[in-house]
């Protein structure tokens, strides 16, 4: 008799553990089983399943409100080397990637776009089609080719204000630059007209230094 | 009054979670960032959760969930197929949320008091707020359970881990889960207010 009550008061011990588990349904079968078995005859456990099932519902208190992003963020500059971004890799793959989604004709005017681009830089280097005198010749891109051409001048301490004006008339020279940090000014002459300038201007005794800026075409 | 969902219908979402979880972690040992992050966020609310209920320190769980991803990030590889993804993360992060506790030398067996957690207003609730109250009032009974007994009730009816998971992420043998799950509710029985009991 006392065995039998010793028993039973294990059985129902037993249950009452597993009642939690029970209500969740995340006992196995044959837990759920013993248990079934049991509360048919037990009011006590059936008290207890309700219980059970309110700790359940009752979910108690909800998390606090938290941001996901800046959490990730803060760990992301933690994370191991194989987790860090490879820009590389990256690059290239995406590079793969959108060259696999292009259609085929597509892919072909892309291939053979460095190819004539290789044949235009050939062919530029090569100077076809180009003159010998054209060959290291400087052109700036403000102004149109054999338009003008410059010269470099420092006129004398000496030299006043109206000495200046005068040389420049008469040579038809404007000044386009300076004055330098050593004093020197850069003027514009009409390209037919630049040699004679030049020797005209040396000859002048306010002009202390004069010279091309073009000597290659201008002699 | 009670639906209890066959072991079987509960099975089925779980294991496709579960698969999911396994292809993700073999895309993060693989160096998967994407992956990773995936991850990452799936898990933030469930650990967010349980960090905040296990260790009653809200300051410390993003800290103490991000030490847990880190390991996992880390450790993918050694991730051996024997749990399911879920039980081997809830492990990392129930470690790391007792090692945190014993840093700030917060007890993780000791139970608290409730007259602690509640105010003089707390006391004697009015009966057309017990409704009301029952929600909080419980939240702050649990709370006064010791770190080991709010882990088993978190895990048991708010992430529907089984006592066999369960185990397994505490480290300890199935029989410790039970004899802690019936103490947790030993004590709820001692710290609620008679009304709140009759409640339940």
């Amino acid at each position: 008799m006392t065995a039998r009550v010793v028993s039973l008061g294990a059985a129902h011990q037993n249950v009452q553990e597993l009642l939690p588990w029970f209500v969740m349904g995340t006992l196995d079968d044959d837990d759920r089983a013993t248990v079934e078995q049991h509360i048919e005859g037990c009011a006590a456990c059936r008290g207890e399943i309700a219980w059970h099932q309110q700790m359940h519902n009752a979910n108690i208190a909800q998390p606090l409100a938290r941001d996901a992003d800046r959490a990730f963020a803060a760990l992301r500059a933690r994370l191991p080397g194989s987790l860090q971004p490879r820009p590389q890799a990256g690059w290239l793959s995406s590079a793969l990637e959108w060259w696999r989604m292009q259609q085929p004709w597509l892919r072909w005017s892309f291939a053979l776009q460095p190819l004539a681009i290789a044949g235009l830089a050939v062919a530029l280097l090569s100077g076809v089609g180009r003159s010998a005198e054209d060959q290291g010749a400087f052109h700036a891109l403000s102004r149109p080719a054999d338009a003008a051409a410059r010269l470099v001048v420092v006129f004398s301490p000496q030299a006043t204000q109206a000495d200046m004006r005068r040389v420049l008339l008469a040579n038809g020279a404007h000044i386009v630059d300076g004055p330098t940090a050593a004093d020197a000014y850069v003027l514009s002459v009409a390209t037919d007209r630049a040699e004679q300038a030049l020797r005209q201007m040396r000859t002048e005794h306010s002009v202390l230094l004069i010279q091309s800026l073009e000597a290659e075409r201008v002699h | 009054m009670l639906r209890r969902l066959g072991r079987s219908e509960q099975e089925a979402p779980r294991n496709s979670v579960n698969i999911e979880d396994v292809a993700l972690i073999a895309r993060v040992v693989a160096g998967d960032l994407r992956a990773f992050e995936t991850l990452y966020r799936s898990y933030f609310p469930r650990l967010t959760r349980f960090l905040e209920r296990m260790t009653r320190r809200p300051e410390m769980v993003e800290e103490i969930l991000n030490d847990t991803m880190f390991v996992v990030a880390r450790n993918a590889h050694k991730y051996n197929h024997a749990s399911k993804v879920s039980t081997w993360i809830f492990a990392i992060a129930y470690r790391k949320a007792l090692k945190a506790l014993r840093d700030v030398n917060d007890p993780v067996d000791t139970n608290g008091s409730l007259d602690d957690l509640l105010g003089p207003d707390n006391q004697e609730p009015k009966d057309e707020l017990l409704q009301l109250q029952l929600r909080r009032v419980l939240g702050e009974a649990v709370e006064a359970l010791s770190a080991n007994h709010r882990a088993v009730i978190e895990l048991t009816y708010f992430h529907g881990e089984g006592y066999r998971e369960i185990a397994e992420i505490m480290g300890c043998p199935v029989e410790t889960v039970k004899t802690r799950m019936f103490h947790a509710r030993r004590r709820l029985k001692a710290l609620l207010p008679g009304t709140m009991e009759d409640l339940l």
